[in-house]
């Protein structure tokens, strides 16, 4: 308290030690006078057997300070003072660091929704996600597939790691009623599912625990969301009888809105889950559906699950000998299991972000040590004056703080706006709404922010600060300013940064291309399809009254039959599977004649269920054979058509009409053999996937399911015919729920929009870093050039010759560039191996790459040429008698 | 400027006990005070006359000393400085810790006896 008390007295404390140090030189010089010198040399004599009056006085002043906050204080406020006196430097400074911090806390924003942000849980390190692992190890994922139900009904009773074991399975429901008929995405879950995670209802209750037994299950959990918009947030939902997929559901409890178990979108109900007596047969034991999750017992880790989880798959294997050969299973932390799946694509943006803001740094320490050839003066006078070396350092780190806690400022703005376009971009993608609303500003992405600023901060200012203050007092002021004698050291440092700047510059180029070249080369693939003027539409028969196969069938020939004689339509046809917008669905096969394989072990093909006029709507060719004709129904023979891929794979050197394959589709157990008929253009399934897959087609009258996509070719605009579809289907049936009604160029920009919102961020990155690097390498080569001016004037007024003087410079430039393309080559090298976490597994080989990187490589050397180039020519072109009086 | 602080503290709390040991016989302002200093210890001690300041603004916090502007005898306007009961106290402390310590050195470094 003493100490605030001494604050408020500080001026007059101050102002009486001034006094009385003043009235001791007097003293002092009189006396001396008064023994008979000068008063000059008197003055003198007193002030050398004083010493340093200033540092006295500070020191004396030191005595009531609580110094190291007021000192900070002081370098603020001084700091502060410089930055605005120097508004150019200070704006440049503040809006390079604040582009690098934006781009930075805009990624992370996505990273911590969708990988910090754990599930909200209880004591969520103790969960685990119960796994089982493809022997195949083939593509992404292979170690996370999930669980039969069969083998969660042994594993759950087997165990001895867990408290509990859950199942869960997502899946679509049409919530039919008031309003307009609604297609939902909900989870069926065991009815202990919500006592392993250890949450419990907003209102009402969770799954009793007899409720996952058929015919007690008709009990439905709303979550928060679905609750406010069809119940107007009204407690008295609870009881009320909902129907969903025909049959009524009693409503039993709300979830809160802060519940989320990952990000993987936010289910709007929950349903107990019934497993249909033969789920749980072990011929079944590969229908893999279910999602399982335990927690552990207290004291058991996620290794000892893990390893109880291979004994027990081991022991399953050699029980049901023939099923799910090779599979293992395993356990890992949930959190884990979210993390990994924003994986590589995630690390690839971060990775991207932190050069750019490596750049930002690198392009402000250069302008620091610009200035601090400025600055040597005064710094000169600070340590004349009596500061220290570290008081100076420290004061240039506070000036750096300054600047970089105004660019954080700065930049969480623009990280704002950032995510705004993230969360757009990944909203014209339905499915992807939900994950872009994980993508927020929250305390932790600020936290981020402001750490990030201040570790940049002493980035770009440490090095600076020990270079400025390095003062060498004597020649800096004699020479009255001039500062042609700089440190050997300052020309090393800026060495060192214009080559970072270049190799950081490379690798971001480097990253940026052999990105864009992956979408540029699946964008000029093709699709194998005619996507202009066809209009979809997803129908998920949902109705109790059309369970049976044969309504099925009813419905889509009927709505098929009313579309076609719509006024303006082509041709009209349905499938199971629309390429390109639904997930592919993959079946094990056979062939009839060959070794009959156990499921695991038989070859896989994308399968697609099809109306006969399907493929002409799409436009897809057929190559030999027939098309699949409206007498390929159900009492038939069975018929499939496959595509060349498929016949290059299985029939090399045969001819694969006539022959027999069984598609093991629609968890049949024994399907019948089905003979090709026709074989047809590849069609491409996904955006990521670069290669062909085989493909098979069957008659869906012959593979009745619920759930098709209607395709429609018309004569004019297809997006406009949206209305008529619509009118075609409910004239069927009006309680009818139509999704997802979008034209197939829609479908396809959906499908790659994941693609092009990280295309367009990388490039935007990349390309922010690019014009940073280039600023920064052009700017610390011309001020270079500048400073030898003097020298280039002498040499000419020596009789260098303006070729020489040109190309000594330039070599200096390009030796740097050379060092600088080294480092960034080595930096880079990884992205040679490289796998987008996004692109399957299938990259572009290497030679292909190869390019990419020549040409980052050459547009880099041609920077660093420029950049010497230009400024050297300037310094040339001077007159030498002006140079050599520039000084 | 490490020179400096050498001749300046001869050992921490040093010229604190000087300055209290001199305004003990009697208060002077700091000119005085500095050339008393010098005078008793015979010029022995270099000490710079500035270095006094802050060594008395310490003492002025702590309340061993207090000031009060007077005349001086060359009829200048001068802070006096005056001991405190707390800065006699103080004095009286450290001087015996002070002949303590010193007697030990001067043990330490007697010849011949041990």
């Amino acid at each position: 308290m003493n100490w605030l008390k001494h604050m408020f007295s500080r001026r007059k404390l101050y102002g009486e030690l001034s006094e009385e140090i003043r009235e001791h030189l007097g003293e002092m010089i009189d006396e001396m006078v008064a023994s008979g010198m000068s008063r000059e040399d008197a003055t003198h004599a007193a002030r050398r057997q004083f010493g340093n009056v200033m540092l006295a006085e500070g020191n004396s002043r030191d005595v009531w300070r609580w110094a190291p906050i007021e000192d900070f204080l002081l370098d603020v406020r001084y700091g502060a003072r410089m930055l605005r006196k120097n508004p150019g430097f200070t704006a440049v400074a503040i809006v390079t660091l604040a582009l690098g911090v934006a781009v930075n806390s805009t990624v992370f924003s996505a990273v911590n929704g969708w990988m910090l942000r754990g599930p909200r849980i209880k004591d969520p390190a103790r969960v685990v996600v119960i796994v089982t692992t493809d022997p195949r190890r083939e593509g992404w994922g292979w170690d996370r597939q999930p669980v039969s139900a069969f083998d969660f009904v042994a594993w759950r009773e087997q165990s001895r790691s867990f408290g509990d074991m859950a199942a869960s399975e997502w899946g679509d429901f049409a919530l039919a009623g008031e309003g307009e008929p609604e297609r939902l995405t909900g989870i069926r879950v065991s009815s202990n599912y919500f006592d392993v995670l250890g949450v419990s209802a907003a209102l009402g209750r969770t799954f009793l625990s007899r409720e996952d037994q058929s015919g007690r299950n008709q009990v439905v959990i709303l979550s928060h969301g679905l609750w406010a918009r069809r119940f107007g947030s009204n407690p008295k939902a609870i009881g009320q009888v909902v129907r969903l997929d025909g049959e009524g559901y009693t409503v039993v409890g709300v979830m809160s809105s802060g519940y989320r178990l990952g990000p993987r979108g936010a289910p709007q109900l929950w349903t107990p889950l019934v497993f249909p007596p033969e789920s749980v047969r072990p011929s079944a034991r590969e229908d893999r559906t279910l999602e399982v999750m335990a927690r552990l017992k207290p004291g058991i880790s996620v290794e000892t699950a893990r390893a109880e989880m291979e004994v027990l798959a081991r022991r399953s294997e050699q029980t049901y000998l023939g099923t799910s050969k090779g599979w293992s299973a395993s356990a890992m932390s949930i959190q884990h299991y979210i993390a990994d799946e924003f994986g590589v694509g995630m690390r690839l943006q971060m990775g991207v972000v932190l050069v750019v803001l490596l750049i930002a740094c690198v392009n402000i320490a250069s302008l620091q040590l610009v200035r601090g050839a400025v600055r040597q003066r005064e710094f000169a006078v600070r340590v004349a004056l009596g500061a220290g070396r570290l008081r100076l350092v420290r004061q240039l780190l506070v000036e750096s703080l300054l600047i970089a806690l105004a660019a954080g400022g700065l930049g969480l703005l623009l990280a704002w706006w950032g995510v705004d376009l993230f969360r757009r971009g990944l909203t014209s993608v339905a499915d992807n709404s939900l994950i872009a609303r994980e993508v927020t500003i929250d305390q932790n992405v600020i936290i981020y922010t402001l750490c990030l600023s201040a570790l940049a901060a002493i980035l770009f200012g440490l090095a600076p600060a020990f270079h400025q203050t390095a003062v060498d007092l004597h020649s800096t002021l004699k020479e009255g300013g001039r500062t042609s004698s700089e440190s050997k050291a300052r020309y090393r440092t800026q060495r060192v940064l214009v080559t970072a700047e270049i190799a950081l510059a490379l690798v971001l180029l480097i990253a940026a291309g052999v990105f864009v070249q992956e979408i540029l080369d699946r964008i000029h693939a093709g699709f194998g399809i005619d996507s202009n003027h066809v209009l979809t539409a997803n129908i998920s028969l949902s109705r109790a009254g059309r369970k049976g196969p044969s309504q099925q069938v009813a419905f889509f020939q009927e709505a098929i039959q009313r579309l076609e004689a719509t006024p303006g339509v082509i041709a009209a046809g349905a499938t199971s599977t629309l390429p390109l917008g639904d997930d592919e669905r993959v079946v094990t096969f056979s062939i009839e004649g060959r070794p009959a394989l156990s499921r695991t072990e038989r070859a896989r093909t994308d399968y697609y269920a099809i109306s006969p006029d399907y493929l002409r709507t799409l436009g897809i060719p057929l190559i030999r054979g027939r098309n699949i004709l409206s007498s390929d129904s159900a009492p038939a023979p069975p018929v499939a058509l496959v595509n060349r891929e498929f016949v290059r794979r299985c029939f090399p050197n045969e001819e694969a009409i006539g022959r027999r394959i069984r598609l093991d589709a629609s968890g049949l157990d024994r399907p019948d053999w089905s003979e090709i008929v026709g074989v047809v253009g590849d069609v491409r399934d996904s955006f990521e996937g670069r290669k062909y897959v085989p493909q098979a087609y069957e008659p869906y009258p012959q593979k009745p399911t619920s759930g098709m996509t209607l395709v429609v070719r018309t004569g004019s605009d297809p997006g406009a015919f949206a209305p008529m579809l619509r009118r075609a289907v409910w004239s069927v049936d009006k309680d009818q729920p139509i999704t997802a009604v979008q034209t197939m160029n829609q479908v396809i920009a959906q499908s790659r929009a994941g693609m092009r919102v990280l295309n367009i961020l990388i490039g935007t990155f990349a390309g922010l870093g690019l014009v940073l690097a280039a600023v920064g390498v052009f700017g610390v080569m011309a001020y270079t050039v500048a400073q030898r001016t003097h020298e280039i004037g002498i040499r000419m007024a020596l009789g260098a010759r303006r070729g020489d003087v040109l190309r000594m410079v330039v070599k200096k430039g390009m030796v740097l560039g050379a060092v600088g393309i080294g480092s960034g080559l080595a930096l880079a090298a990884p992205l040679v191996w490289l796998k987008l976490g996004l692109v399957n597994d299938e990259l572009l080989p290497f030679d292909q790459r190869g390019p990419v990187f020549l040409a980052a490589v050459f547009v880099i050397w041609l920077a660093a040429f420029l950049a010497s180039y230009i400024p050297a020519r300037r310094a040339t072109k001077v007159d030498p008698m002006v140079a050599l009086h520039h000084e | 400027m490490t020179k400096e602080r050498e001749q300046r503290d001869l050992f921490p709390g040093a010229l604190e006990m000087m300055i209290l040991r001199t305004l003990k016989r009697r208060p002077l302002h700091g000119y005085a005070l500095a050339q008393h200093i010098k005078r008793t210890s015979d010029d022995l001690l270099q000490i710079e006359e500035g270095s006094l300041y802050p060594a008395l603004q310490r003492l002025l916090k702590e309340e061993l000393v207090k000031a009060e502007w007077g005349v001086s005898s060359t009829n200048r306007r001068v802070r006096i400085y005056r001991l405190t009961k707390a800065g006699a106290k103080h004095l009286e402390h450290e001087v015996s810790r002070f002949e303590r310590m010193l007697e030990g050195v001067t043990r330490v470094l007697a010849p011949g006896e041990s």
